[in-house]
């Protein structure tokens, strides 16, 4: 099954989820990494979550009985593949764009 | 100064909704709860919330988790209405949007759009059976059949409406993920864009077969419990406009109870054991959803076996149905019939939830459950309504009188004339009142094109003729009243009823009490009655 390319959301919810988080977290952390320009609104993080839940690519950390603790989340050896396969891709990506201003560099 | 207050808006289009909302909230109204279209607002400071809807994951249900993930979020639910969820959040916490990116807003519109898909669907359904139920013989039902279709084909071409405008979001959408836009859709394609054409083709099949398969199976199990007993199969109409079957040959009160039963417990077992068998082979998605629609419906059939009992328990019955006719026959009682169905229920609901990830594929199993349940209720409330409204089925019905100057005198009373469209068993009742003892009333009915005698039946003052069942073809026929007043009109009723000598019993007759003299009035009505 094709998993990469990931969308803007799921590979930075899955790079916030390298350690336990909760949800809240994670949308502050990506705010952070990004500067501001990704903020996940809360639909589009629920709907990710149960979706990479359910593909095993996360998991939950903590299972709480008390219902105020907040769930927390970790990413699971499947999901660290998943982004190791991405970063791979990225940097591929990243590579090849450097032709771009070479190119355009020599034409000069 | 007003605090509070209640506005009543119908609008299914999220994205206008959500607009409302927050212009509500900058106006210092922020809605605080929905039924059925009508806001309940209360005042807040202007612009203190900001709105936002989301698509919940069942009807009228929210997980748990989705609860409390949003209430981590700062975000409140405001309302879980139908498939609708109205979210709000503090101003103060900054921008609200709920989806953010072009892929979760494809899946979240993706999934409005099966919403109106699914219901749109539903409402095809309603089509077909107000358009069954149109031509059915049942009092006013061309008129209520006509309009339930009508109303359920606009509510479809609301949200056929509803579908292209989201079609067009999506195609919008998907462009900006470099998707290439679909080509130009008709209607009907449009209407089903996004699901494989095998499962179009079961949904539409399992939507407008099931009202027959039902009723074939329906008759074929009384037929086959006949069969099992010992008795005849007379006729068989499973594709009237309203099915039924007659026999004949059984002795006993339990044999009927059986066959009673036999009609709802066939479609049952039928469907029962297909999903057991079925397996989901991905190939043959049309048999899936095929048997998933079919399945769905026909567990609601399951229903009235439980509020029927209840009617029953309640004082309100009617002799007509299979399930009274079961519960006379049988002698169990209604609170065994009750709990017997609510296990057939359970069981069948819980082998048919196990299913649905293999019947629907994709869709959501809590969606397609609280359909279900929908479906069930809906049900439960129109058997309920249908029996408190006293759904006996009448054909026609009306009053008579008349008044004879002279007893003594021939008379032929009232002619009514029935036209049967729809050959079956009808019983008519005449219920009358003689003012004066020493008349009798008399009835004939008459087949008019084969100029034949089918019924008669007479009485003395106050009391009521039914007729037994009669078998009626399709064509006229007319019922006549006669007012007997002397012995000469006693001949000539026998006569033109061609009644033989001790055919009836004549022989009391010779010492009636004409009292033949004087005028005479009878007043009454009548009411012909369809037993399917």
């Amino acid at each position: 099954m094709k998993n990469v390319p990931l969308t803007e959301a799921l590979f930075y919810i899955l790079l916030s989820l390298r350690k336990p988080n909760h949800g809240y977290g994670i949308i502050r952390e990506v705010e952070e990494l990004t500067g501001g320009r990704v903020v996940l609104g809360p639909g589009t993080l629920y709907g990710a979550i149960q979706t990479m839940t359910e593909k095993g690519w996360i998991r939950i950390y903590s299972e709480e009985t008390d219902s105020r603790k907040k769930k927390l989340y970790i990413i699971t050896d499947l999901g660290a593949d998943i982004f190791r396969e991405e970063k791979k891709r990225l940097e591929e990506l990243l590579a090849n764009a450097v032709i771009f201003e070479e190119d355009a560099g020599s034409e000069n | 100064m007003k605090t509070k207050m209640t506005k009543v808006r119908l609008n299914f289009d999220m994205d206008k909704e959500t607009k409302w909302l927050n212009q509500m909230a900058e106006q210092g109204w922020a809605v605080t709860g929905v039924c059925l279209g009508a806001y309940r607002l209360a005042k807040c400071e202007p612009g203190e919330y900001i709105y936002q809807m989301d698509i919940a994951e069942g009807f009228f249900c929210v997980s748990e988790g989705y609860r409390q993930f949003m209430e981590e979020m700062g975000v409140e639910i405001v309302s879980v209405w139908g498939p609708w969820v109205i979210l709000r959040r503090k101003a103060s916490e900054g921008v609200f949007e709920m989806y953010t990116d072009v892929e979760s807003t494809i899946t979240r519109y993706t999934k409005v759009r099966k919403v109106f898909q699914v219901c749109g669907t539903l409402e095809g359904a309603g089509v077909i059976s107000g358009i069954f139920y149109a031509m059915s013989q049942r009092r006013g039902a061309l008129g209520w059949g006509t309009a339930v279709a009508a109303l359920a084909m606009l509510i479809m071409l609301l949200f056929l409406r509803q579908i292209a405008h989201l079609n067009g979001i999506l195609a919008e959408l998907n462009g900006r993920l470099g998707k290439r836009p679909s080509k130009q859709e008709g209607p009907v394609s449009a209407f089903f864009s996004g699901m494989r054409e095998g499962t179009v083709i079961g949904l539409i099949c399992g939507v407008a077969l099931y009202p027959r398969l039902y009723a074939l199976l329906h008759e074929l199990g009384h037929c086959i419990a006949v069969w099992v007993c010992g008795g005849t199969v007379t006729g068989f109409y499973p594709f009237s406009p309203e099915p039924y079957m007659t026999f004949e040959g059984l002795t006993g009160s339990f044999p009927y109870a059986v066959v009673d039963a036999a009609g709802a417990l066939l479609p049952l077992a039928v469907i029962s054991a297909a999903l057991l068998i079925c397996k989901g082979s991905k190939k043959h998605p049309t048999l899936n959803v095929f048997l998933g629609i079919v399945s769905a419906f026909t567990i609601s059939t399951i229903v009235p076996w439980i509020v029927v009992p209840v009617c029953g328990l309640l004082g309100v019955t009617d002799s007509r149905e299979d399930i009274c006719k079961f519960l006379d026959n049988s002698g169990l009682h209604p609170a065994a019939v009750i709990l017997g169905a609510v296990m057939v229920l359970v069981l069948i609901c819980l082998l048919f939830v196990r299913k649905i990830p293999v019947l629907f594929g994709a869709v959501s199993r809590k969606f397609i459950f609280s359909m279900e349940a929908l479906t069930i209720t809906l049900a439960g409330v129109i058997t309920a309504a249908g029996f408190f409204s006293g759904a006996e089925r009448v054909f026609a019905e009306g009053d008579f009188q008349y008044t004879a100057e002279n007893r003594g005198d021939y008379m032929l009373q009232e002619e009514i004339v029935l036209e049967i469209r729809q050959p079956g068993e009808y019983t008519y009742y005449v219920d009358w009142e003689i003012d004066h003892e020493g008349v009798i009333g008399g009835v004939l009915l008459r087949d008019e094109e084969a100029g034949e005698q089918v019924h008669f039946g007479c009485t003395g003052n106050w009391l009521q003729v039914q007729s037994l069942p009669v078998f009626l073809d399709s064509g006229r026929y007319t019922l006549s009243f006669y007012l007997l007043g002397s012995e000469e009109d006693w001949a000539e009723y026998g006569r033109i009823a061609g009644m033989e000598a001790g055919d009836w019993e004549g022989d009391d007759m010779e010492e009636y009490d004409w009292q033949s003299d004087g005028p005479s009035k009878i007043t009454g009505s009548y009411r012909i009655v369809f037993c399917p």
